[in-house]
């Protein structure tokens, strides 16, 4: 799904003596059916961004177009319903919204709320919840049962149950295990490669999940997009990203220090394990070489 | 979504009412409070509107702030309004229709008791945007003290107070993303039957005792970690000094409490 926005503004307590512009006059195109990654330090105003994507804000000045919708500051809340069906949106510490008594019936809120039977949403409830790893033994145990890991799955199968065309993830990879995290990182993964029409907009602090999964990298600081790019791009800046608080993957670190201590070209643009192994490999073969 | 909500709100300015003590800020609201309902005359009246409306004014709270935090209240008050005009019986008949009669005592009392509220949430909530929760807690503490004697516990009250007012902000935080999540689902909160509406902030509520015992627990512990054993011998680092502008403050608050006193004898 297309994401347009122009000239969007968003004041965070307007007409108080706290007021704050957390995003100010951003003109942003994301294309559809790719894997995008917003990067940016706290307060960059990226969670503000994409919350616009969903409608959960409205614009307190300019538009944003989301595929067939417009939102401006007096679309009314309703025609926002149908918005929602399709953008889905994953908060950080998702486990945060579980409420029902089963595992099951929490799942089955969301497509219940637009008007699924109770059968047919426990049966998407059901896919999507096995599609996360979760056990059927424990469809009917309380959600507040189960560890955290486990409560961090079943919420996100309640947002994938909507079968959204585009997600929106807000760091969801906070507070997990280092193995955690990259399981809940091929999940989605996996989620968007199933079909075409898919887009994922993933915010987040974790550079190398931002290098390893994007097709574009967006940067922002200070209510606006300052860059935009592959990843390959982007990464090969860590100067300009240094000085706005960011850093880039650590396999880049390691392979930026190795080039800078030889003194000798290498690739430094890798991002995965078998890619900096690819490119250490070949930095040895040419020192043999010589 | 809770932008407005100015309940436990501090607002930091540099001016007269924020700098005057939280001793004689809460003492001279407790007079006001008590003697507001105590005298009806208009002198009496007219003093109190002259006395709210320069202490706003002294604090330098910004006027467009403060009345769109006022929004709910206003209703509330208005409501009273109403109930007091149908209610009382009194006075000559104004409005006489079959299925409604306004005598002039009601409109009286309504004004009055609208009044009166106005000037109590006003100078209520002044005191805590112009008071940080520290220098609040401390004040009520030291009030407190002379209830020790008889077993009150005054400093777990008032810490009790403390903590509510600190998480005030948090919990509407907490709420405005649950909401928002639950948005993100499909909830619709502003659609349907009232037993529909009620039955769709289950959702919400839930989540939020969750996190708020987890809340207390984690607060608990963190307390307990960094040896906090009550108020028994316990010193202060902060340490409440009275001044000659307290003293005024507190002057012109009973002044206020004895000319209430004086008009009610003459009444």
């Amino acid at each position: 799904m297309q994401i347009k926005a122009n000239h969007l503004t968003y004041t965070y307590m307007k007409n108080t003596p706290f007021e704050t512009n957390a995003i100010d006059k951003l003109d942003l195109m994301i294309p559809g059916e790719q894997f995008t990654s917003i990067i940016g330090h706290t307060g960059s105003g990226k969670s503000t961004l994409v919350q616009h994507f969903n409608g959960l804000l409205k614009p307190t000045d300019g538009s944003i177009k989301i595929g067939e919708w417009t939102v401006k500051s007096d679309t009314k809340q309703k025609l926002l319903y149908p918005l929602r069906r399709h953008v889905g949106m994953v908060f950080q510490f998702p486990e945060h919204q579980l409420f029902h008594e089963t595992i099951l019936a929490d799942v089955a809120y969301g497509p219940m709320n637009f008007g699924f039977s109770k059968e047919e949403a426990e049966k998407v409830a059901k896919e999507c919840l096995a599609n996360v790893g979760i056990d059927d033994q424990l469809f009917d145990r309380s959600p507040f049962d189960v560890s955290g890991g486990q409560m961090r799955r079943v919420a996100i199968a309640g947002v994938l149950a909507l079968d959204p065309e585009l997600l929106i993830l807000d760091e969801p990879t906070a507070g997990l295990d280092p193995e955690g995290q990259e399981m809940m990182m091929k999940l989605f993964h996996d989620w968007y490669e199933e079909r075409e029409e898919r887009s994922i907009i993933l915010v987040t602090h974790q550079m190398e999940d931002a290098a390893r999964y994007s097709d574009e990298v967006i940067v922002m600081d200070g209510g606006n997009v300052i860059d935009r790019g592959t990843p390959r791009q982007i990464f090969a800046k860590k100067a300009e990203l240094e000085k706005i608080g960011l850093t880039v993957p650590e396999s880049v670190q390691l392979l930026e220090a190795l080039q800078a201590h030889s003194e000798s070209e290498l690739n430094t643009s890798a991002f995965t394990l078998e890619d900096t192994v690819e490119s250490i490999l070949s930095f040895l073969h040419k020192k043999g070489r010589d | 979504m809770f932008d407005n909500v100015i309940i436990g709100q501090y607002v930091p300015r540099n001016s007269l009412v924020h700098k005057i003590d939280p001793r004689a800020k809460l003492l001279a609201i407790l007079l006001f409070i008590i003697f507001l309902f105590i005298s009806r005359h208009p002198v009496v009246l007219s003093l109190a509107i002259v006395i709210t409306g320069t202490t706003f004014i002294l604090a330098k709270i910004p006027f467009r702030y403060y009345i769109k935090g006022m929004r709910f209240i206003a209703i509330l008050i208005f409501f009273t309004f109403l109930l007091h005009l149908f209610m009382t019986r009194e006075g000559t008949v104004i409005v006489d229709w079959p299925w409604l009669t306004v005598y002039s005592g009601g409109v009286v009392e309504g004004s009055l008791i609208a009044l009166r509220l106005f000037l109590l949430v006003l100078m209520a909530s002044l005191l805590t945007l112009t008071t940080t929760p520290i220098d609040l807690t401390d004040g009520m503490e030291r009030l407190m003290k002379p209830l020790k004697r008889i077993r009150v516990p005054t400093h777990e009250l008032a810490l009790m107070m403390s903590i509510a007012l600190r998480f005030i902000p948090t919990l509407l935080g907490e709420t405005s993303k649950i909401v928002k999540a639950q948005m993100a689902r499909g909830a619709n909160f502003s659609e349907g039957s009232l037993w529909k509406r009620l039955k769709s902030l289950i959702p919400i509520l839930i989540p939020l005792f969750v996190q708020s015992f987890k809340r207390a627990e984690d607060l608990a512990i963190a307390m307990e970690a960094r040896g906090y054993g009550g108020g028994e011998g316990r010193t202060k680092f902060r340490q409440l000094r009275w001044k000659r502008n307290d003293s005024i403050a507190i002057g012109v608050f009973v002044m206020f409490a004895l000319l209430t006193i004086v008009f009610g004898f003459i009444e």
